[in-house]
């Protein structure tokens, strides 16, 4: 289908409906009679929400009242603290989280927070001081909820704090073998826990070629997948099997099935895999349960390449 | 009205002149009352909702950055409020992973063409009608998108290549043939 008949189509639904009557005076005279909302609340409690947040999910086993937790920054150790009465307000603002746009004030620049953005529950951004901002300088990764099982989201925080606090660098030795092989590059972690890597099912797909966008999705279960783009190394995310489904739907997918509920989720499972996705240079590194890591290379985007590098992925995965 | 005639009516609104929210009103009513349709897909809560989105709209005019694109942000704060109104229409707890319905009493009645279009875009998620809104019917760019949605132009541009063929798969199921061979001679790779 043509994007100009997609446009036709779907400008003539919308442009089917029209706005009959003038609103603004309606509007002005709600606005002139109403008493101020909470959308004046001090913006300092937001801050608060944040790091109750972030521990309300990074610290979810330990979910108790005024909660401390301390992590490690070479020298600096930060605290970050959740009494009580936080943790009944934010309970009780449960359902309301999404009115408030929260922003990290200066006094959290500091902190590693989870931040939740204007009226959207469904979008999550982790704020994290210690590695490589973005444009905007300290949002560096977002998560979509409606697509994130609640693990793969704890997981995904508890991620960021193990890049900002290195604790699940590769070992030196390991990092010294990149190094080698990949100039150094700085390495971006993903782990997941599945339950057989060898069923792993590395998929190339080329969306578009003209805009030499690249993709590998990477079947995880019957439930998740997660892509990786060569267009924006580092990026990656953690698709419903639905919308994987959607990916794939002009391929050959063997053995996809629904499971009956959404009772099992990725922590079911226990052997440990992990896959890194480098930074600068184009590279997947890949390190199985009981397996040695292994880095491959993909010195440019050609189909070819990115062909050979799914089936040695699949072929390390099955060995 | 261009962004730096908005930027003069909203400095005007925020030094006091109240009244000049009028304007802006007037001016942005027709096409947030499309999106919000769009996204919602009910003529009863629409004109509400609306009304609604000017409130807040006023009510965090200083959080809008003067210098910046005020329709971009107009668009980010109707998308979030349909959804949250989305959610309280269902009276459903807010789950924090739960797909978001769309309003219960959603009809599609059969009118032509159109009917078949809004069949298929109610099948799709709200997130994907919004990507197909605001890259087809507004024509704006990943960058653009990115400041609404606050996702990376990456990861918009997946999720929008999605959407746009999840429409066109569940358009073929609709049963038309001749654009299913479109489909396939025209847009479907297989590698």
């Amino acid at each position: 289908m043509k994007q100009e008949k997609l446009k036709s189509m779907i400008s003539e639904y919308i442009n089917e409906s029209d706005l009959t009557t003038d609103h603004s005076d309606a509007v002005m005279e709600k606005l002139s009679t109403r008493t101020k909302n909470r959308s004046s609340k001090t913006w300092y409690r937001r801050p608060l929400l944040v790091a109750a947040l972030l521990l309300v999910f990074s610290v979810g086993a330990y979910a108790a009242s005024d909660i401390i937790i301390k992590l490690q920054n070479g020298e600096d150790t930060m605290a970050v603290t959740i009494t009580e009465n936080e943790s009944e307000w934010l309970k009780a603002h449960e359902d309301q989280r999404a009115i408030d746009q929260i922003i990290p004030s200066s006094d959290y620049r500091d902190k590693l927070c989870l931040v939740l953005d204007t009226a959207d529950p469904t979008i999550y951004s982790i704020w994290n001081p210690f590695v490589s901002y973005d444009d905007y300088g300290e949002f560096i990764k977002t998560v979509d909820l409606t697509n994130c099982y609640p693990e793969v989201l704890e997981s995904f925080i508890l991620q960021q704090i193990d890049i900002a606090y290195g604790y699940l660098m590769p070992t030196q030795e390991e990092l010294n073998q990149l190094a080698s092989e990949h100039q150094g590059q700085q390495y971006f972690y993903y782990q997941l826990e599945r339950q057989d890597p060898s069923q792993i099912v590395f998929e190339y797909k080329q969306e578009n070629k003209e805009n030499s966008y690249f993709e590998i999705v990477m079947i995880l279960n019957e439930k998740s997948a997660v892509t990786l783009s060569t267009e924006d190394s580092g990026d990656y995310e953690v698709v419903e099997l639905e919308n994987a489904e959607a990916l794939l739907y002009d391929k050959k997918v063997s053995s996809i099935s629904y499971l009956p509920d959404n009772s099992r989720t990725l922590s079911n499972y226990t052997n440990d895999y992990r896959l890194l996705w480098s930074e600068g240079d184009r590279s997947i590194v890949i390190r199985p349960a009981n397996k040695t890591l292994r880095a491959y290379a993909f010195p440019d985007d050609t189909a070819e390449n990115m062909i050979l590098l799914a089936k040695e992925l699949n072929r390390y995965m099955n060995e | 009205m261009d962004n730096q005639t908005i930027e003069s009516v909203v400095k005007r609104v925020k030094s006091g002149e109240k009244v000049c929210f009028e304007l802006i009103v007037r001016y942005y009513q027709k096409s947030l009352y499309k999106y919000i349709r769009y996204l919602t897909n009910s003529s009863n809560e629409v004109e509400d909702i609306m009304q609604d989105v000017f409130i807040r709209v006023y009510d965090n005019l200083d959080k809008y950055q003067i210098g910046t694109s005020f329709n971009r942000w107009i668009y980010k704060i109707t998308f979030n409020h349909t959804m949250n109104e989305l959610k309280k229409k269902n009276k459903r707890k807010v789950i924090l992973y739960d797909r978001i319905p769309d309003f219960p009493d959603t009809k599609v009645e059969d009118t032509g063409i159109s009917s078949k279009t809004k069949k298929v875009l109610f099948q799709l998620t709200l997130e994907e009608r919004n990507l197909l809104y605001l890259r087809i019917y507004e024509e704006m760019s990943y960058q653009k998108m990115s400041e609404i949605l606050i996702k990376s132009e990456v990861s918009l541009r997946k999720k929008y290549e999605r959407a746009r063929k999840k429409f066109i798969k569940l358009y073929e199921r609709e049963g038309n043939e001749d654009e299913t061979r479109e489909v396939k001679v025209n847009d479907i790779r297989v590698y």
